[in-house]
C-alpha cells in the first residue's frame, strides 16, 4: 500500500528498469575486460643512452619509467608508456624540476629469443605513428629487461639498471 | 618547468655500440690483473637483503650500495674468491669464497654464482643474465621483485681510480 501511494505509473515503471538493469550488471561477463599489467623502474640515461630516440637526454642522469600492458597472457594487446627523466634532485628519488617526459601508446606482440637465450619471450612494444620497437625480455611474471637493438641486456650503472618490476 | 615530448616518430632501442660498461669511481685500492672476473654495482633494497643473512639494520636503511668483486684463478678461470662492499656488515668489506652451480626451479640452464657457498646461513645467490648483468634471487632461487626506484640487478662497471 506504501509503495502504491508514492509510485505514479512513471516511477514505477523506472523502478522496474532500474530492478533490471541492476540484475543485468550482476550478472554480465566482464572477463572480456583486458587485465593490465603494470612495470615500473628507474634506468640510467645519458646523450648517449636514449632507449627512446626522441629523447633529449643531453643533460640526464635517469629515467622513472611506468609500462602498463594489457592481456599479458593472451600473447599481444596495447601499452601505455609514461617516462620522466632528466637530472636527480639530491636527497630524493624525484625528477630536478619535473623533468621531461615521453608519453607513448601503441600495440604489443611477442618474440622468441635473445642473444644466449634462444627460447626466452620478448615482449615487442610498437608505439603509434611507426616509431621503431622497444623490446623486453620476460624474466618472469614479475620481472621485464630491456634490451639494446642486438637483443642483448642492457647494462645499468651503479645506481640504476634496466630492469622493470610489476607493481600492484 | 614540465616539459612534455609526446613521441610519434623517431627510432627506439639503444645502439649495441653504446650499451657498455660504465665508469665507476674508486678510492680504494683498484683490483687489477688476469684474476679479476669482474666488478659489480647496483642499488637493491635492504631489508629484505638484510632479513635474508638474519642481520638487523635499522629502519633508516632504505637502500644497500653494492659493489661485488669476483676474482678467478688466472691459469684456470675457476672461481676464488670475492670482495663485497654492500653496507650489510658495516664499512669492511665482506670476503667469501664463490662458486658456480647450474640451475635454478625456473631455469635448469641457469649459471648460478653462489657467494660463501661454504656458508649457507650467509649465503647470496645471483643468476647471471650475462657477462654484465647478474639478478640477485631470493633464498629459493627466485628472482626478486624491485620497486620504482630499486632493483636486484648488478652491473658490470669500469672502476677507474678517483682523487681525493
Amino acid at each position: 500500500m506504501l509503495i502504491k501511494t508514492f509510485l505514479t505509473p512513471l516511477n514505477y515503471l523506472l523502478l522496474i528498469w532500474l530492478i533490471l538493469n541492476l540484475q543485468w550488471l550482476a550478472t554480465t561477463d566482464t572477463s572480456h575486460l583486458s587485465a593490465e599489467t603494470t612495470f615500473v623502474g628507474s634506468t640510467p640515461c645519458s646523450k648517449n643512452i636514449k632507449p627512446i630516440r626522441s629523447m633529449d637526454t643531453s643533460d640526464c642522469e635517469f629515467a622513472k619509467w611506468t609500462i602498463v600492458i594489457s592481456d599479458v597472457e593472451t600473447g599481444k594487446g596495447h601499452f601505455t608508456l609514461y617516462c620522466v627523466y632528466g637530472m636527480t634532485l639530491p636527497g630524493t628519488t624525484q625528477v630536478r624540476n619535473g623533468g621531461a617526459v615521453i608519453d607513448l601508446k601503441g600495440t604489443w606482440t611477442t618474440e622468441k629469443g635473445i642473444a644466449g637465450f634462444p627460447n626466452a619471450q620478448v615482449i615487442r612494444l610498437d608505439p603509434y605513428g611507426g616509431a621503431d620497437p622497444i623490446r623486453l625480455v620476460k624474466l618472469n611474471e614479475r620481472l621485464l629487461h630491456m634490451l639494446d637493438e642486438e637483443k642483448k641486456l642492457m647494462i645499468g650503472n651503479p645506481a640504476w639498471s634496466y630492469t622493470f618490476s610489476m607493481t600492484k | 618547468m614540465l616539459t612534455v615530448f609526446v613521441a610519434h616518430a623517431g627510432s627506439a632501442q639503444v645502439l649495441a655500440k653504446n650499451n657498455t660498461p660504465e665508469k665507476s669511481i674508486t678510492y680504494e685500492e683498484m683490483p687489477v690483473g688476469p684474476t679479476v672476473y669482474g666488478v659489480f654495482e647496483g642499488r637493491s633494497p635492504c631489508q629484505e637483503m638484510a632479513k635474508q643473512v638474519s642481520i638487523e639494520m635499522t629502519p633508516s636503511c632504505t637502500k644497500l650500495k653494492w659493489r661485488l668483486t669476483l676474482y678467478v684463478d688466472a691459469t684456470t678461470g675457476n672461481p676464488t674468491t670475492f670482495t663485497s662492499y654492500m653496507g650489510l656488515y658495516g664499512r669492511t668489506p665482506h670476503k667469501g669464497k664463490w662458486a658456480i652451480r647450474k640451475g635454478c626451479p625456473f631455469d635448469k640452464n641457469a649459471t648460478l654464482i653462489v657467494l660463501d657457498a661454504d656458508k649457507p646461513n650467509e649465503s647470496f645467490t645471483l643468476m647471471k643474465g650475462d657477462d654484465n648483468v647478474l639478478f640477485i634471487l631470493d633464498p629459493q632461487n627466485q628472482f626478486r621483485v624491485g620497486t620504482m626506484d630499486l632493483s636486484y640487478t648488478l652491473n658490470r662497471v669500469q672502476l677507474v681510480k678517483g682523487e681525493r
